[in-house]
């Protein structure tokens, strides 16, 4: 049996459901979410440079040059390559651009609900 | 860039938690300025440079230290003016602080025109961001000349820094907020049209400072008799408190007693008839220094900028010194 022919399909669902709340469960990934909903396509250095502004909002710190990087090193490596896989944003590697994606229903629910309990 | 990057035990909310990447570790930084343990200023050993007259306008060869007279506030004799550079090159000082100008790119549902406005006149170019519709975050982001990133604040914090406090400062409470931190990208503002009750504020502002740190030194100009007379008793005050003492310069004659801690220098050098200055040494610490040099274009409208940057604090203060005194 090699893994062409393999029954993963339950097994994928399984892991694709997980890598959804996974990621629904990072902050940044949400407001990358939110954000890219409202734009066509945004430069991923004016999404980390927004991102870093607004997650500091309420924090009452000047953020730095190294807080942008940091969240835009996780962005390019960790947030936007899973979310790219999972269909929600398209993250142009060469370009180093992000646009709006195909979100389903039930992730965008949990997405309203969150989005609730993170902007209230 | 390399392999994707692994976050060991943060925090999903903790934004600032310690990244490893492959050959490298990501931690949160500050880029402010560290204190140094030098002691506090005590004059240079050598030539410094004029930084009033190069940022306001000089000519390169200027005379050394020029003849001048210090009062230990019982009054004294006055010497004849030095010779001052022409103040010709003002537009090309200009240009440079110019060529720095920074974008405030605000990030608010709500209509933020006072913050336009109260910029109208500054040094920076205001713009808007755009969020979702329904999000009430309100921060802004400072770039530099380039469109780059520079640094963000909330708009409450924002507004905090931009309204210092009018009454002096030992009626102040302490701030939470670090000033060397959220001062770091507004070094060397310019501002262009301040009115007089502006230049009052920025002026407490520095006080405050120097208050809550408790020593060093404010190195203070004065147009003319009456304004220093309008002043002394925050002086006396200040120079009161702690290890703190206060360098006044003013134009005319002056020969009344302020203080124990306060000197008072006569000169009628062009430059301090014509500047409104406040500079504060930081007591020996470089995060602790800021100034204010202005000069009054108009009646009432003044011109100049504000700084919080250590190094050319400590050559304004070195050029004063080496000026006027106290050597």
């Amino acid at each position: 049996m090699n893994e062409e022919t393999a029954p993963r399909t339950a097994f994928e669902d399984r892991t694709r459901s997980s890598r959804v709340f996974s990621i629904l469960d990072e902050p940044l990934a949400r407001y990358t979410l939110w954000y890219v909903q409202n734009e066509s396509e945004v430069a991923l250095t004016h999404l980390a440079d927004v991102l870093t502004g607004w997650l500091h909002e309420d924090s009452g710190v000047v953020t730095t040059v190294d807080d942008r990087d940091r969240i835009r090193l996780l962005l390019y490596h960790v947030h936007l390559p899973a979310l790219d896989y999972l269909g929600f944003v398209r993250f142009d590697h060469t370009e180093k651009t992000v646009s709006r994606g195909e979100i389903p229903s039930h992730v965008q629910a949990v997405l309203d609900v969150l989005r609730e309990a993170d902007l209230e | 860039m390399g392999a994707p990057c692994q976050r060991p035990g943060a925090s999903h909310r903790d934004t600032r938690a310690t990244y490893q990447c492959p050959g490298a570790t990501y931690q949160r930084t500050s880029a402010t300025h560290q204190p140094t343990d030098s002691p506090p200023f005590r004059g240079p050993a050598t030539r410094v440079p004029n930084p009033i007259q190069y940022v306001l306008g000089s000519t390169p060869d200027r005379p050394g230290p020029v003849p001048h007279h210090r009062s230990d506030a019982t009054g004294g004799r006055r010497l004849a003016a030095p010779v001052q550079p022409a103040m010709k090159s003002l537009q090309q000082a200009l240009s440079e602080i110019e060529a720095h100008r920074k974008t405030l790119e605000i990030y608010s549902a709500n209509d933020q025109s006072a913050i336009v406005d109260q910029f109208a006149t500054r040094n920076v170019t205001v713009v808007t961001g755009s969020l979702p519709p329904g999000v009430d975050a309100e921060f802004v982001i400072v770039r530099g000349p380039e469109g780059e990133f520079v640094g963000s604040l909330g708009l409450d914090t924002f507004r905090a820094i931009l309204s210092p406090a009018v009454h002096p400062p030992w009626v102040l409470t302490e701030r939470e907020t670090a000033y060397s931190e959220v001062f770091d990208f507004l070094d060397d503002t310019l501002f262009s049209s301040y009115d007089r009750r502006q230049m009052l504020a920025t002026t407490r502002e520095i006080e405050e400072r120097a208050w809550r740190r408790g020593e060093g030194t404010l190195y203070v100009g004065f147009q003319n008799r009456r304004a220093l007379e309008q002043q002394t008793n925050v002086y006396e005050t200040l120079a009161a408190h702690g290890n703190l003492a206060a360098e006044l310069y003013v134009s005319d004659e002056w020969d009344v007693a302020i203080g124990e801690s306060v000197r008072v220098t006569s000169s009628s050098a062009t430059e301090i008839g014509q500047f409104w200055f406040v500079l504060y040494d930081g007591g020996g610490s470089a995060i602790h220094r800021c100034g204010l040099v202005a000069e009054e274009r108009d009646a009432g409208r003044y011109y100049g900028f504000w700084t919080y940057d250590p190094a050319l604090v400590e050559e304004l203060v070195g050029h004063l010194r080496t000026t006027y005194g106290p050597e």
